[in-house]
Formats: structure tokens, sequence, C-alpha cells
């Protein structure tokens, strides 16, 4: 149907233009095809297999007293799982120390990790310190456990005699310290890990746009406004799922942990996943590991949306607000 | 407001050369356009000038301060780039605040001044919205406002408008041209669009492989080439070059060519006679200094074959064979004739242009 608008365009307005209303659906109808459905059955049935049903089972557990003896049948439990977990102290000092753990991991490897991209970009060497950075992160993180569990110990441990002669240690043990044992697992997990997060960032900074740099410079920045100014926004992106895999990975890796520590000294290192491990492979209680498996997994949904909030693309956003 | 010096600069990226031994003087307020072919080295030489590239050898003055190892910020000039170099992120306002906000200018100094420079370049109603929302045109605008914002020494333009449509375009020629004039600020201008270069500056240095070719007003450039790569880069539709011999005859000098024969005025036989021309040269001629006429029995001397013919609405583009060589015609259109057809052409020897074959140098 013909309108008559007015129309800005650079400079003014030009009145009285004859514009169509034009719906496209109206124009391009297309009859539903529904063998794509067909087609994607087979998938839609392994993924089913693969992760739906594990789902359900992890929630009907979450709901019964799981029994383990054959020929026994599981009792329900309705929400008892859940409400034991609000008095659970261990539960609760998991959780904390998952936080912190977790917080102390991503905050030390995104910093060292940017730094370390920025040292690396346009470097003369920087194809074989790529390579060289890499190799911790091609190790499995068990083997990471004990490499680290031998250099942390108390009578041939390198680390442990190198803290020891600077002075920070009085001997003792570095894991069987309260206070010394956090660090150390965090600085196995920065050590294997930053070399991932420096990766996704060079391939970030590849991506800074070269002219905005110049322009800022022209405009009158240093390198360090520079970088904050322009290069980091442009890898928010980047880092967003830097932080994501991380953080994820936070929430499920425990093979390092569990090498190294099994949650001691005094549960100073017992982060909520293994509590979890205790809860179901050494106290046999099912129904109850269910359950904190469960608020495991929608906290970790819950703060993934979280983060792609907080570090969506700027540009991106407003590409779609200007869809809607 | 500064000149800026431009002494025995060369610029190697490796071992490719990009420029080589360049002397470039631009006054106070002029408004010098560098022009050349895409990897002449017009870019490299604006870049030098901002602070972007190392200078491999030589010398660059910003009234007398040697600029050489000054970072881009202290260089006091501002950029507007091909790209626009928008920073995506932030608004319309914030994009042309950036420059003045990193100086530290006060805040209500700021909002003057980029008010100011959105209203001279009519883009008030637009300061709240991101570059993505904002058309090339607009675009390009909020970069030239990021530039006007300040007061700097020197404006340095980037092939600001390369990527406008072509109406959008020559509207644009005339904008900058204004602001320019209207700032009085010294400006460089580079550009691979030899028609941006002779409607806006008051000079212009023609580039070509790195070495200057020849530097003066679009009309010494335009009338007086020095050489044949500046006598074909300028103009649209470029010029008519064909190969003659020169013949000594009892009219005078006579340049002859397969389909005609020319004889030079006395002042141009003396040009030639003084500077050792050979025998074999390369003759000039721009397409609207030719005249055609259709049909085998016109009054005008060369007799030709018309190739094809290019309306353009006033005028017509009328390529024709001559001699075995092609040669493009500007006229007023009218009937012509099509393909095949005999016509007869004039030439105005007055405006011929003479070039050695070997080095391409003009005797004039």
């Amino acid at each position: 149907m013909a309108n008559i608008a007015n129309i800005d365009v650079a400079g003014g307005v030009v009145r009285g233009v004859r514009t169509i209303d034009y719906v496209p659906e109206e124009f391009n109808h297309r009859p539903p095809r529904y063998y794509l459905l067909w087609l994607m059955l087979p998938a839609i049935l392994l993924l089913a297999a693969i992760s739906l049903y594990p789902l359900v089972w992890l929630v009907y557990m979450t709901l019964h007293e799981v029994q383990l003896a054959p020929g026994k049948s599981d009792v329900w439990a309705g929400i008892d799982n859940f409400s034991r977990l609000a008095t659970d102290k261990k539960f609760i000092r998991g959780w904390l120390t998952l936080f912190k753990y977790s917080a102390l991991c991503l905050s030390v490897e995104i910093g060292l990790g940017v730094l370390v991209a920025v040292i690396l970009n346009n470097n003369r060497f920087e194809k074989i310190l790529v390579t060289i950075f890499l190799m911790p992160m091609m190790m499995a993180p068990v083997v990471a456990g004990f490499l680290y569990m031998f250099l942390y110990n108390g009578t041939f441990g390198w680390y442990f005699w190198l803290l020891q002669s600077i002075g920070l240690l009085e001997g003792g043990s570095i894991l069987g310290n309260r206070f010394w044992a956090m660090f150390a697992i965090v600085a196995t997990d920065v050590w294997q890990w930053t070399p991932l997060i420096a990766l996704i960032t060079l391939a970030g900074l590849k991506r800074v746009p070269q002219d905005q740099l110049e322009a800022h410079m022209v405009d009158g920045a240093g390198p360090f406004r520079n970088f904050f100014s322009v290069a980091l926004p442009n890898l928010y992106p980047f880092l967003l799922i830097a932080i994501l895999l991380r953080f994820m990975d936070n929430f499920r890796f425990i093979d390092t942990i569990l090498i190294m520590t099994g949650g001691g000294p005094a549960n100073a290192t017992k982060i909520l996943p293994t509590y979890l491990f205790d809860v179901s492979f050494k106290f046999f209680e099912l129904g109850r590991g269910a359950a904190i498996a469960f608020t495991l997994l929608l906290l970790t949904i819950l703060l993934g949306l979280v983060l792609t909030k907080v570090f969506e693309d700027p540009t991106r956003k407003i590409r779609t607000e200007r869809e809607h | 407001m500064a000149t800026v010096t431009i002494s025995d600069v060369w610029k190697y990226y490796g071992k490719t050369m990009a420029v080589k031994e360049l002397n470039l003087e631009i006054q106070n307020n002029e408004f010098m356009c560098i022009l050349g072919p895409s990897g002449c080295g017009k870019s490299s030489t604006l870049r030098m000038l901002a602070g972007l590239e190392f200078i491999s050898s030589g010398d660059i003055y910003f009234d007398d301060v040697r600029v050489n190892d000054l970072p881009p910020r202290d260089r006091d000039i501002a950029m507007v780039f091909e790209n626009y170099a928008l920073y995506p992120h932030k608004t319309v306002y914030e994009n042309m605040a950036n420059p003045l906000k990193l100086r530290r200018t006060p805040k209500d100094e700021i909002e003057r001044r980029v008010r100011r420079a959105a209203e001279i370049l009519e883009i008030d109603p637009l300061l709240g919205r991101k570059p993505v929302e904002l058309s090339g045109g607009q675009k390009q605008r909020t970069a030239i406002g990021r530039a006007i914002v300040r007061e700097p020494k020197v404006f340095l333009f980037d092939e600001p408008i390369a990527h406008l449509d072509a109406k959008l375009r020559s509207h644009m020629r005339g904008e900058l041209k204004h602001l320019q004039r209207d700032l009085e600020t010294t400006t460089v201008y580079v550009t691979h669009d030899q028609l941006e270069g002779m409607s806006m500056a008051d000079r212009i240095a023609v580039m070509h492989e790195g070495v200057l070719q020849q530097l003066g007003t679009p009309e010494e450039i335009y009338n007086r080439p020095s050489n044949e790569f500046v006598a074909g880069f300028v103009g649209e539709p470029p010029m008519n070059f064909l190969d003659c011999t020169l013949e000594q005859t009892n009219v005078g000098l006579t340049v002859v060519h397969a389909g005609f024969r020319l004889s030079l005025s006395e002042e141009q036989a003396s040009l030639l006679s003084g500077s050792g021309a050979e025998a074999n040269m390369r003759i000039g001629i721009r397409p609207d200094n030719l005249a055609i006429e259709p049909g085998a029995d016109g009054t005008l001397d060369v007799p030709g074959e018309i190739f094809v013919t290019e309306p353009l609405g006033g005028d017509m583009i009328v390529e024709v064979t001559i001699g075995g060589d092609r040669v493009m015609v500007k006229t007023k259109i009218g009937p012509m004739g099509g393909p095949g057809d005999p016509c007869r052409i004039g030439f105005d020897v007055d405006k011929l242009h003479v070039f050695d074959i070997n080095t391409g140098v003009a005797y004039f």
C-alpha cells in the first residue's frame, strides 16, 4: 500500500515521498519443508541419547534415594536431597572455595594471558614462542598435577626449595599448608591454561583494526591509552570465549586437585566438584550427589548467560537492537 | 597553521623502495594534493608526515621543528583515514570528542567545539548515534569532524572520499574545499583521483613509483605536464599519444604520422631544435583539443574512421582510427554515424605536446 512520508537525508528532509509498505512474508511465501525434520531426526536422536537421557536420569536421581544394592528399588525422596543441602556446611564451603579458586585462576590467567599475547603479537619470534607456550596445554591435567606435586614436594621439590631459600616458607610443606595449598593448585592451573587464553587473545589482537589504533594515536593517545581504549574493547568477544571456557573448566576439572591435595588440607582446596566426587563416589549417596551436581549445572548455565551479557560485543549489540 | 618541509625523504619497506628522494615544501594554509596511482608512495608520504611510519632517511619539518622522531600525538596533526577509522563502540559525539578528551580539554569546551564542528558538517542530529548506524557519507563527515574539532597545525587526508558514491563524492569535493578555506589550515590531501586533485588543490604533487613527477598548480599540471606519465594521468578522458617522426620541410618542422602531417609553429619548432629532439618522438593531444566532423568530405585536415561512439548526455567521446592508431575525440553530442563510417579530424596544433620517445620527458 502506498503512503506519503517524509524522509531524512543528509542535510535535510525530503517531504512527500511515496513509500510502499513492504511485507516480505506475503511476497515470499514458501510452504513448510517437513522433510527437513526427517533429515534432522538421526542427529536429534543421537543427541537425546547422549545428553538428554543422562540429564533426565540426573533429575530422577535428585528426587530419589538411590539404592545401590541389586534388587532394591529407589525410594522417593521429594526435595529432601535439596533441602538437606541448605544446612550442609561442607556444601556451602565447597561453593565458597570454588568461587575463590575460580576467581583467582581467572583473574591471574586473563591478566597474564593478555600480557603474553601483547608481547607475542608481531614479535619476531612469534611462531616459535607460541609453539613453546602451547606445550603445557597439551599435557593431560593429571600429568600436570603429578608434575607440580613433585615440584612442591617437601624433600626434593624444586619450588619448595626455591620458596624456602628466599624465606617465604618455613619448613612444613606447600600442599599440606592450609594457606599455601590453594595458591599451589591455582599456580598449576595458571601454568597449564594461561597459554590457552594467550592464544585466544593473540587471535583477537590480530583482528584489532589497525586504522583505529592509528587514528587514536593521531588523536593524541600513547601506547597504553591505545591498548585500553581501542584494542581492549575489540578484544571483548575473544575474552568472553576465553573466560567462558576457563570458568566452565574450573567448575568441572578436578583431576589436578584430586591428584595434588584431594581437597585437603582440612578442606582448604575442597571446591564443590571435589565434594561432589566425595559424596557420590566415596559415600555413594548418589541422590544427594545428583542434587549437588544439579545446582552446579544450574549455576554454570546462569553464570554463562550473565557473562555473555556483560561481555557482549558493543557493536553487535547495536546491530541487533536495530534489527528489532 | 604551519609550513611543512619534506627534505630528501626516502622510504623503504625491507628492500622495496616506496618513496625516493622526495623534496616538497607545503606553504602555510596551502591545500596540497599528492596525486598518483596506487603504489606510487603517496600514502607512505602522508603516513610519514603523520608519524605512523618511520622515515628511512631524510627529514620532515613542521615550521622549523624537525618532527622525525616525534610520535603522532606530539605532532599536532589531524588525519582523516580512507576507511574513516571511527571507534565502533563510541557515539558520533564521543568519536569527535576523543582528540580533545585525550588532550585534557575542559568538558564545556569539548561540548562547545564538538557542537560547532557538527554544525559545520551538518551532522548535529546524529551525535547520539554509533558508527554502525551511519551511512558512508555520515561516517565520513564524522571522521572529518574528529579532525576539525581541534585546531591542528596540519590536516592530513588519506583518500577520504574514495569510498563514497559518485554523486556524494562530487558534493564532498566542494564541501571539503570550502571547509579548508574556512579553517585556514595547511592541508595535505592524498588521492588517486585526478579529478579531486584538479578541483580542490592549490598545488598538486604528482607521484609515480615513489618519485615526484611534477609539482605545480592544477592549471600547470594540466596544460604543461612535465612528462608523459603526468600527461596521461591527469585529464579525463586521458590524453591521446601517437608515435610520430619529425621532418624538416620547406614549411618548417613537421610531425609525420601514417595518417597525417602537422606543421609545428615556429615557437614549437625552436623549442624542439634547441633540445636535441630525435627524429622519432611521441605526440600527445587531449581529446578536447581535437575537432571532428562526420562524413568523408568535411573541411578538417585528417581523414579517419569511427571505431565507436560513447554519448555522455551533453558531450560525446568518439574513438577514431587514424592511420592504424586510435584516438579519442571529445565533442558536443550530435549526429556522428556508426562504427566504420568515415569522418574528418582537426588538430589544435597549439595544444600539442611532444614527448621524448625513450624518456617520456616533455619538450612542450
